[in-house]
This record gives C-alpha cells, sequence and structure tokens, in this order.
C-alpha cells in the first residue's frame, strides 16, 4: 500500500483558559487510507470532534494544536499558511456538522451555496446547475430544481442533511469528517443517510472520519474504528476486531450495552460512575476509578501499544481473555 | 394476564380519550392577508389506555405529536377536543400525581438551587414532608434514585449529566407521582451512563407501581425499556400493543418500515417519498399515504380507525379487516 490519505502523528489540542491550560486531546496518532471510514467513537468531552477540528483547523481561538506531523497526501499540512489551507478546506478537505440549519447562510438559496462552492473549486465546474442538480439526484433528492431554488428554512431537517450532503460531495472532496451527522434526525433519515454515505463513497472514491456516540452505527459503517475516552485514545483496530473482541474494559462495556440493547435482557450492564470533567489525571489511567479491574500498577501513566490482531490498546491488561466488563 | 398482554387494559390508569391539540400555523400578517392562517392537529383523535405499572414508550419521528400529547394531559398545552382522565377522574393538575422528567436536565433545574432545596419545595408544598421529616424525606429520594446524601448542597453545575437526570428524577418523585413522563429521557446522556438510568427507571416502577409513559425515537431503547409501544406518525396513533409483538409482527406499513432501519443484514431500503406536509395534505387521508406501498383507493378518502390485529394489538390500516360492533 502505498502513503494513506491522512496521517497524523501526536496530535495534542490545549484550551487556554483563565485558569490555566487545560489539555482536552493528547497523543492521538492514527492513519486512514484512501476510499476507507474511520468511525471516531467517544463521550462528549471525549475529544472526537477537538480532534477532528484541529485537523481542519476549526478550533475555537481559545485553542491551540500541536502535532508531530498531520500529512495529508504525503503533505504536512500543519506547515502551510492560513491563506493556503483555506484553498484546501471546503474543496479537497471537508467537514458535515450535526446541525444542518447552521451550515447554510439562512437568507440564500440552496442554488447560491452550490454557486459558491462551485466557484472556488481548483479545478472549475463547467456547468454548475448540471452538475449541482445531479449531486442532489445522487442524495434521492426527486426534484432538484425546486431544491435549488428553496431556502434552508423552507426543507425539512433531513432534506436540509442531504442537501448538505450533495453541497460536499459536490466539491469532490477527498477527506469528509461528519460529525454526529444524523444524531438529529429520525431513525429513517438516519438510515438513508448512513445508506447514502455507503453508496457515495464509493461513487466519489473518498475517505471518511465519522464521528458518532452510537457503537451500532458506527459498526455498520467504519473500516476501523477509535474509541476515545477523556481525551486519550484507549483503543484503536480494525470495526470487526474492536466489536467482536474488545480489549479496553471501557470498550466492553459499550459493545456490551449495545449488544444487550439490540438483544433482549431484563437489565442492562452498567459502567459504573461517570467519566466527569476537568483537568484528567496525567500519570494514570484515566479509566481506573471505574474499572473493575484496577489495581495499584493502573496509577502509572498507561501507553498505547499493539495487541496482537487486535490494533492498539491504552490498559495494562489488554491481553488477558476474559472481558472485564 | 399480564400487563403486557393487554390493550385495553381492565383497569386502566390514564385514559387519552379521543385527544386532540391544535396549533395554529401561519399566523403572520402576510400570511392572515393572503388567508392561509389554518390550524393544525398536532395530535389528532388520539384514544389510548394506560395501565398502572406499566411502562409505556411512544415512538415516533420529530413533528409526530409524541411529546405534544404528554405535555397535553399535564396541562402545558390546551385540549381542544376530547379529554385525559386519571383513575376515572378528570385531571387535577395541582395534585402532582403526574410529573415529567424532560430531556436536557440541566435546563429543567434551577441553577441557584442546590439539590436539597430543588427536593424541598415540592415535598412541603404537597404536603408529603413537615419541618421535622424533611431533611429525612429528601435523603430518601435522593437514595431512591442512587445519589445518596452527600449531594444535598450541590448546585446543578456541580453535577454530571447522569447525576442531573437523577436529581430531576428525584424532584419529580417528590410529589409522588402515579404517572412519570419521561421525554427522550436518556437520549441527551452518555452512552455509559444512558445504561443506568435505564436500568433506574425499570428499578423505579417496580419499587412504588409508577406508570411510567416513555417518550422515544431510539428503538433499542424502547424495545428494552416497555411493556407496550405505541407508534405515532403526524399526529395520529398507527399502532399500539406489548412491545414483543410489535417488534416481532409490526402491522402498519410504518412500522414495518421504521422497525426495518433495525435490520443490520437486509438493508431495508428506506423511502425517500414525500413525506405528509400537515399544512398543504389532505388532512383526511391517511397520514402515511404518501409514502405507502400498499396504498389503496380508500386511504386517500379516509384516515383509518383502529383495528384489533393481534390478542392485544390494535393498528389503524385498511389492509385489516375493521372490528365487528
Amino acid at each position: 500500500m502505498s502513503e494513506p490519505l491522512l496521517d497524523v502523528k501526536n496530535l495534542n489540542v490545549k484550551f487556554q483558559l483563565s485558569s490555566g491550560d487545560l489539555p482536552v486531546s493528547s497523543d492521538v496518532s492514527f492513519t486512514l487510507e484512501h476510499g476507507k471510514v474511520l468511525g471516531l467513537i467517544g463521550e462528549s468531552g471525549s475529544g472526537k470532534t477537538v480532534t477532528s477540528k484541529a485537523i481542519l483547523r476549526l478550533l475555537p481561538s481559545v485553542g491551540t494544536a500541536e502535532a508531530d506531523h498531520i500529512r495529508f497526501k504525503g503533505r504536512d499540512i500543519t506547515a502551510l499558511t492560513a491563506h493556503e489551507f483555506d484553498k484546501l478546506r471546503g474543496t479537497d478537505l471537508a467537514m458535515i456538522f450535526q446541525d444542518p440549519v447552521g451550515s447554510f447562510n439562512p437568507v440564500k438559496t440552496i442554488g447560491w451555496h452550490f454557486r459558491a462552492a462551485g466557484r472556488v473549486h481548483p479545478e472549475g465546474h463547467g456547468d454548475i446547475v448540471g452538475d449541482a442538480a445531479e449531486a442532489l439526484r445522487k442524495v434521492d433528492i426527486a426534484d432538484p430544481k425546486t431544491a435549488l431554488g428553496k431556502y434552508p428554512h423552507q426543507l425539512s431537517g433531513g432534506m436540509l442533511q442531504r442537501c448538505l450532503i450533495a453541497l460536499v460531495m459536490f466539491s469532490r472532496p477527498s477527506l469528509i469528517v461528519a460529525d454526529e451527522p444524523t444524531t438529529n434526525l429520525d431513525n429513517l433519515v438516519e438510515r438513508q443517510i448512513i445508506d447514502l454515505f455507503d453508496k457515495l463513497r464509493k461513487d466519489i472514491d473518498a475517505s471518511f472520519i465519522f464521528i458518532t456516540h452510537d457503537m451500532t452505527i458506527a459498526e455498520q459503517i467504519s473500516d476501523s474504528i477509535i474509541v476515545m475516552y477523556a481525551g486519550q485514545i484507549v483503543e484503536q483496530g480494525s470495526a470487526e476486531a474492536l466489536m467482536q473482541d474488545p480489549r479496553h474494559p471501557y470498550t466492553q462495556g459499550l459493545v456490551k450495552t449495545a449488544r444487550e440493547l439490540e438483544g433482549n435482557v431484563e437489565t442492562l450492564t452498567e459502567i459504573s460512575g461517570e467519566v466527569g470533567t476537568g483537568v484528567w489525571p496525567q500519570d494514570r489511567c484515566r479509566f481506573a476509578p471505574r474499572c473493575p479491574l484496577h489495581e495499584a500498577a493502573c496509577d502509572h501513566a498507561i501507553a498505547l501499544h499493539d495487541v496482537e490482531g487486535h490494533g492498539e490498546v491504552r490498559c495494562i491488561k489488554a491481553e488477558r481473555k476474559e472481558p472485564a466488563i | 394476564m399480564t400487563i403486557a398482554q393487554q390493550t385495553a387494559p381492565a383497569d386502566p390508569l390514564l385514559i387519552f380519550d379521543d385527544v386532540v391539540v391544535s396549533f395554529a400555523a401561519g399566523t403572520g400578517m402576510i400570511s392572515r392577508l393572503r388567508g392561509l392562517s389554518t390550524q393544525f392537529n398536532a395530535v389528532d383523535h388520539v384514544t389510548l389506555n394506560v395501565a398502572r405499572g406499566e411502562i409505556l414508550g411512544v415512538v415516533g419521528e420529530s413533528g409526530s405529536g409524541k411529546t405534544t400529547i404528554c405535555k397535553a394531559a399535564l396541562g402545558l398545552h390546551p385540549i381542544a377536543r376530547g379529554a385525559v382522565s386519571l383513575e376515572g377522574a378528570p385531571l387535577d393538575l395541582s395534585s402532582g400525581a403526574m410529573q415529567m422528567v424532560f430531556q436536557d436536565p440541566l435546563s429543567s433545574l434551577n441553577p441557584r438551587q442546590t439539590v436539597a432545596k430543588a427536593l424541598s419545595i415540592p415535598l412541603r408544598l404537597h404536603g408529603h414532608a413537615g419541618k421535622k421529616d424533611i431533611d429525612a424525606a429528601i435523603d430518601a429520594l435522593l437514595v431512591d434514585v442512587g445519589l445518596g446524601s452527600q449531594f444535598r448542597n450541590r448546585f446543578p453545575h456541580e453535577l454530571s449529566g447522569g447525576q442531573l437526570q437523577r436529581a430531576a428524577i428525584a424532584r419529580a418523585l417528590a410529589t409522588q407521582p402515579r404517572v412519570l413522563f419521561a421525554d427522550e429521557a436518556v437520549s441527551k446522556l452518555d452512552v455509559s451512563v444512558r445504561a443506568q438510568i435505564l436500568n433506574l427507571l425499570k428499578r423505579l416502577r417496580d419499587k412504588h407501581d409508577l406508570t411510567i409513559i416513555f417518550v422515544t425515537h431510539d428503538l433499542h431503547v424502547a424495545r428494552f425499556l416497555c411493556d407496550r409501544i405505541a407508534i405515532m406518525y403526524f399526529g395520529k396513533l398507527l399502532e399500539v400493543g406489548p412491545t414483543r409483538d410489535v417488534y416481532a409482527d409490526p402491522n402498519h406499513p410504518y412500522t414495518q418500515e421504521l422497525l426495518g432501519t433495525l435490520d443490520k443484514e437486509r438493508k431495508t431500503e428506506v423511502s425517500t417519498r414525500d413525506i405528509f406536509n400537515p399544512l398543504t395534505d389532505d388532512t383526511r387521508a391517511c397520514r402515511y399515504l404518501g409514502r405507502c406501498p400498499h396504498a389503496l383507493d380508500i386511504c386517500a378518502k379516509q384516515h383509518p380507525s383502529q383495528r384489533q390485529t393481534g390478542p392485544a394489538h390494535r393498528t389503524a390500516c385498511y389492509l385489516f379487516p375493521e372490528d365487528e360492533p
């Protein structure tokens, strides 16, 4: 295999607050191959959105990101000037947010957004209206000409999310970061959007980073999965290995609850406690307070390490056979 | 017969009798001048009985009226037609016999009140505790929801998401309600905390013989928690039956499509045809007409009545024969 599409090495994000620096994600490293889908799983505050926003340089002004390198198509994009990066983002690197309403200019029509995207595209679009209509048809919008004339508020949430996806596809990006794109949508629309991603990824050969908190969705859509907890990657590997035989106790808890909800049980397995907020300890396992396997050896910084056939796990007991939860 | 096996429970606790809740649309000046002001029924002639001690899941997409029907029962929306009665008597909204837990616990608790204060007000107002025993009553509530008395003097911002939702549930229980409405009460919680709250709701039902009306769009959660499921679509009750029967043998084409999204292998084709528009479409017709693969001539003329489709299973669809008089 040649060079991966995206290669992130030791990405650290901090928020500078009046009370001091707050590390929100630490030592995040991963690679993503061409045409693959990476599922990024974690609770709110686990650092999954911040990680992807750092890659796209969309952090709020208090946030700073440092990395050994972030290579996109072999080029280290951390070295780009703001102007150079602007040309990349929105054309070759794109993001789909949870709330489609906030992604559109409310006083402009859907068609205006396509024209704006067409203008900045480096290769240009010969026939913007025709290409836009084609993109809308691909996301199953039956009457694209009418849709192009509509304002965002005239469309339902599901329609608008599909228009946003069409708009992103229209720019033919190589990498699309989708941040909980179905969380606000109803089940049927969610299913449509998931099917659509699957179809489009084959059509335009794009790679996805799919951020979600839903194990079931991540399993369906991803080739590989990263699980984040309290600002760190705790487990990463192929979707199959991670879902069939999770090795970190936190992942085991998430997978078990997801399986129980799919099946038929009287009581759900609980992971006791909560992740909590604020500054996480730097020098010991962050999951230890909730972990049934917790012992003295966990009160040291734990490194992410390779586990044969299972990718990488941040747990000293990752090699054991029986699940902890 | 257990509760789950009855459709019209022999001894219903809560009865929705032909309830209609109307909202005005097009109330802006231009709409009024053009004569476009109109009313639509967010809840449209819904009849439903809820048994003592059961957990009824109300499932539907956004706009289906599932939240509105709960708010109407609690007096938060006026009921245009029909009536809601509790134990055969018209509702006394000041009795505290029905309580609601909302999706976002942070915005439903007063940020300047400690947990103890938030609990003491309803306890005293409803005469469930006097000056002497108020502390004991507060502690009992906190223990009931798994918090413990160390949380008495905490403010909402000092609690995590799961702790907040437990505090909100404790406050709802302070009036010793018969019926608890839970509107998407776990959908904003982190995945690892969701199982804790779901188990808690089941425990509370068993302990207090509480009736819970659980509004959700999460089909996995509904199956785990609920004894019976009511499927709503644009204000209409399309199907109601024991959870096991509805999931094993969904009768209404909409329910079939909805539950089809759970099937990971089959990849059900989800219809992208236009959904019902309450402002422009004929409100006499079946709400699902535009998307239904089995539509008959009569479906466009009148919305179907409820029919018996199983021992405890009722469905509003012309594909099933009408009840014999």
